[in-house]
């Protein structure tokens, strides 16, 4: 995405200082508190609150951190995580019924949303983008498509070598299914899948994606072409070969393997969930095959802290302790783990003992194409797309 | 063929499901209550009430007693787990009737069907009726099976399984046949005979409904009320369904009786397929077709396999659906202990313990393995594809379309008015023959107008010499109900139990007018045993009512009505015959004893 920060360089700064720090301030051994410092009463709390695709990685993290005894101004740090879609998150925080003070979205794109909404209601960002404080992804995902293995090189065959969605298009709305783009009768129709666009950050991309697949563009989708009849049908044709939306992460997770090759042959999902849905389905009698789309969508997880009235400048140091200790280069060895591109420039990919090396044979790929990257849409038009969905499919 | 009558009838049945529940308290449930290995929850507990069907409640409970054992506590309370049974189908009536406390079961807090379908049912019904969801959308489910066809490894060879794939249209097409088998270079096996469970009960019939419904609209997603309405769909699912052979409550008196024909050697000669559930088809093969053994045994294995097949246009799953349900009856602290519980269930230990009762773990991370295999007639591979559920609307119209085409019944209910009936029942004032008669009037709502029913009353020496005695010729139900109702009410009881000659002349009347386009079955109900001396001899009426493998064209399906009924006898003349013996021997039982038998037609 155009506007994804680059400040990479800054963030190995800046994880470097934080070793630092940490070994000035509590030392690597642990600080100078007792076992109890989740709970004592001096505490500084860190509200924080994470995209739930990452929710297992966030909390992996805390839990490291914490038992590092983490403390600021001599005062320990208590973090409080808790997972949240992203577009809720958002909602919810605009409107102060959620008031973290970190929260990592999947998306630098949510954080613009809520500060200029923010900025709309109260005259100031509430999430610093500039300065030490500043908002500073800590890993990375594109949206690719995964497909059901046997089908792939059909597909691919039937679409000429690259799966586009006019030619996805195609294929789910061919009444012969399967049978008629030469692939065995018995897997039916061309049936897609993505979560829920409402409730899943995910599934909205996936709606993003379809867009700009339509138009062959990469910028500036305007909520006039999401209201154009032949975008409409496009969407609503793709999206009645879906059977089910799943309604969190978790569950679309389980539909992309529990239910074996059935229920999808193409679905559109974050890398690092392609690569877990991979290693499970051998599990259960079938084989997926990753395929990056046209457009590419990355997913850049910031981690985003507030600042209002309410915030001390212990808070927001305990914060920025907490968003250093993700950037770290242990931590980033974990979110590489999970399947997720490091944040951290210092933390390889390639050649490593990775899902992301390791998968390679199975298409995924360690660099990938720049120009094919898609900017993130206005709130404007991501509200149209939603509109959209909502009234023609909304199942 | 109006689908308006037949939403009628389904109104009727639903009514009566409803009126029999209420009047039966905690038995309609058949509760089978656990947790916490049968301790009293603690005064204070957060209460997790799960309604459950019957395929889990033994695993639900063994893993609420360890919950219950980890004294997890929500709001500073502890959190007590407990499980009952329902079966999917009257849990959904029960809930679009906001669990009425008449029901004698507590309010849910949690809701797992066999499969998610119900949920949609559910809403929609409520929705129907002006009521909010209490369904969510979100759910996770506990376990997985497919809907197979199931069929005798030699019919589906037959077939050109497992190199051709066979399909509902396949079914459909070979049930029309006027050859059957003989088509297949088999005359021996006769016509097809399919097997197919109600889908207003039944979860495995309600998903092979859904399947039938799509082959026969040719479509193969975006199955609407439209659809399942059109003449093409009905006159499909007519079709189709006049090859079966009866229906029921559960597909597990299909395995039961396959099992008895497979023993004499003759598994081919009582139905040639059954649509059922994956599991069913594993416990078959494991030596258990009723589902009795606990996880991991297994029993004798059949002569004859059954072997899955995953329809060639595809199948649906029973996704078995963790509901917490958001209905007014469910606290904050309930629905989040609830939800701890349902996090537990999911855990990969927990998930791989349902491999053991031979489904497959809902939880991703774990991976399928024996006895999900081609030795116990499953292929892990499979299914390729699916159908998906249709919406609510189109649900509830398909099942009003179902009761308009399944195929009609005719069927002779013969009522034991021996003296003994005249026992008071289960300690209540009623006595055992007065509680039948309201049963069986009741269940006179459940049959169709295009159904018909006649009434035998019998004892000893009721007519002359003879033990039984016609009081309402077979007719249809349409003309014959209120009379019927008139003379249940006016039974007698005197004298003894004439049960064999008796049935032998049920048997015979009933064969004479049997036809191929009609169920043809007996309903016998008896508290005792048989006590005519001038014949007395079991084996004779056994031979006489068998015929070649069970294949005749009569079914007796018999209740043991109280503690003396003899369940020997009964359960001789009901193999017999390939029908179902059912316990009623709790006389306060017998609303929903009748309820599950009337399911049969």
């Amino acid at each position: 995405m155009r506007n994804r920060l680059t400040a990479l360089a800054v963030a190995a700064v800046l994880v470097g200082a934080a070793f630092l720090v940490r070994g000035l301030v509590w030392g690597d051994s642990g600080g100078p508190f007792g076992d109890d410092t989740a709970t004592a009463s001096d505490a500084v709390a860190v509200p924080l609150v994470c995209a739930d695709e990452i929710g297992a990685f966030c909390k992996d993290v805390v839990d490291h951190f914490t038992a590092t005894k983490p403390s600021v101004d001599g005062r320990p740090i208590h973090v409080e995580v808790s997972q949240m879609d992203s577009a809720a998150a958002a909602e919810a925080i605009v409107e102060r019924r959620t008031r973290p003070l970190a929260w990592i979205p999947a998306s630098s794109a949510w954080v613009d949303e809520v500060n200029s909404r923010y900025r709309a209601r109260n005259g100031s960002d509430i999430f610093l983008k500039s300065g030490e404080y500043q908002v500073l992804p800590v890993a990375e995902s594109p949206m690719v498509l995964l497909v059901q293995a046997d089908r792939a090189p059909v597909l691919e065959a039937h679409c000429g070598g690259t799966i586009t969605w006019q030619c996805l298009h195609a294929a789910v709305t061919n009444a012969g299914g399967w049978r008629s783009l030469g692939g065995d009768p018995g897997w039916g129709l061309v049936k897609f899948k993505h979560a829920n666009p409402i409730q899943v950050n995910s599934g909205l991309l996936s709606l993003v994606l379809m867009a700009y697949g339509y138009y062959g563009d990469l910028a500036d989708l305007t909520p006039a072409q999401i209201a154009d009849p032949g975008l409409r049908s496009f969407v609503t044709d793709i999206e009645a070969s879906v059977d089910s939306f799943p309604r969190s992460p978790a569950d679309f997770d389980l539909n992309l393997v529990s239910f074996g090759a059935s229920n999808y042959d193409v679905a559109t999902t974050y890398e690092f969930t392609a690569i877990k849905a991979i290693q499970n389905a051998p599990g259960r009698g079938f084989a997926l095959a990753l395929v990056y789309p046209p457009q590419i969508s990355r997913s850049d997880f910031p981690f985003a802290i507030a600042v209002t009235d309410d915030t001390s400048a212990e808070d927001k140091d305990a914060a920025l302790a907490l968003r250093d200790y993700f950037l770290s280069e242990e931590m980033q060895q974990l979110a590489l783990a999970a399947g997720l591109r490091p944040a951290n420039p210092d933390v390889p990919i390639a050649g490593g003992d990775n899902p992301l090396a390791t998968h390679t044979g199975d298409g995924v790929q360690v660099r990938l194409p720049p120009s094919r990257e898609a900017d993130f849409p206005s709130f404007e038009t991501v509200q149209a797309l939603r509109q959209l969905w909502l009234q023609e499919v909304n199942r | 063929m109006k689908v308006s009558s037949a939403a009628t009838r389904r109104s009727r049945r639903l009514l009566a499901s409803i009126a029999t529940l209420a009047a039966l308290g905690a038995a309609c449930t058949t509760g089978t209550g656990t947790g916490s290995a049968g301790a009293p929850p603690p005064a204070d507990a957060v209460h997790v009430m799960i309604a459950s069907s019957p395929e889990k409640v033994e695993l639900l409970g063994d893993l609420a007693d360890e919950f219950n054992g980890r004294k997890v506590e929500v709001g500073g309370k502890p959190v007590f787990v407990e499980v009952e049974k329902v079966s999917s189908g009257t849990g959904a009536d029960l809930l679009v009737n906001d669990w009425p406390e008449s029901s004698g079961q507590a309010r849910p807090t949690v809701f797992t069907p066999a499969a998610s379908l119900w949920g949609t049912v559910v809403n929609e019904r409520r929705t129907e009726a002006g009521k909010p969801a209490v369904v969510p959308k979100d759910f996770r489910p506990v376990m997985l099976t497919p809907v197979v066809i199931a069929m005798p490894e030699p019919m589906a060879a037959a077939l050109g399984w497992p190199d051709k794939p066979i399909g509902w249209g396949d079914v459909a097409a070979l049930a029309q046949d006027p050859q059957g088998w003989a088509r297949f270079g088999h005359p021996e096996w006769g016509p097809f005979r399919l097997g197919k469970t109600d889908p207003h009960i039944s979860t495995s019939g309600f998903n092979a409904t859904i399947a039938a419904a799509y082959a026969g609209a040719g479509k193969l997603r975006d199955l609407t009320a439209a659809d399942v309405s059109s003449p093409q769909v009905q006159q499909f699912l007519t079709q189709l369904e006049s090859s079966i052979v009866h229906y029921g409550d559960t597909t597990l008196t299909f395995l039961q009786n396959l099992k008895h024909a497979d023993d004499r050697g003759a598994a081919t000669a009582y139905i040639s397929a059954v649509a059922v559930e994956e599991v069913s088809v594993i416990d078959y093969n494991q030596g258990d077709p009723t589902n009795e053994l606990p996880p991991g045994e297994t029993g004798p294995a059949p002569k004859t396999k059954l072997v899955s097949v995953y329809p060639k246009e595809g199948t649906l799953w029973s996704d078995n659906p963790y509901f917490v349900l958001d209905a007014p009856w469910v606290s904050p602290d309930q629905a989040e202990a609830a939800r701890l519980f349902g996090d537990f269930v999911s855990e990969p230990q927990n998930q791989e313990k349902v491999l053991a009762y031979g489904f497959r773990p809902g939880n991703p991370d774990v991976a399928i393995g024996a006895p999900i295999d081609a030795e116990h007639g499953a292929d892990p591979t499979q299914p390729k594809t699916i159908l998906p559920v249709p919406p609510g609307a189109t649900l509830t119209t398909l099942l009003s379309t179902w009761d308009a085409t399944r195929k009609p019944a005719r069927v002779l209910l013969v009522m034991d008015v021996s003296g003994s009936m005249g026992d008071p029942a289960g300690g209540g004032r009623q006595t055992k023959l007065e509680l039948a008669r309201s049963a069986a009037a009741s269940s006179l709502d459940l049959f169709s107008d295009r159904d018909e029913v006649g009434l035998w009353v019998f004892s000893t020496e009721l007519d002359g010499q003879k033990d039984y005695r016609e009081v309402v010729p077979i007719g249809p139900v349409s003309a014959n109900r209120e009379l019927l109702r008139q003379t249940l009410a006016a039974l007698t009881p005197l004298n003894g139990t004439g049960l064999y000659d008796t049935t032998a002349a049920a048997y015979d009347a009933l064969e004479a007018v049997a036809t191929p386009g009609r169920i043809t079955a007996m309903v016998l109900l008896t508290d005792g045993r048989n006590e005519d001396r001038t014949n007395n001899d079991l084996d004779a009426l056994v031979s006489h009512i068998g015929g070649e493998g069970g294949g005749g064209p009569v079914r007796i399906f018999a209740i043991a009505y109280g503690r003396d009924a003899s369940v020997d006898q009964l359960t001789r003349i009901t193999e017999a015959t390939n029908g179902k013996m059912y316990d009623s021997q709790d006389p306060t039982n017998i609303t929903s004893v009748f309820r599950n038998v009337i399911s049969n037609f």
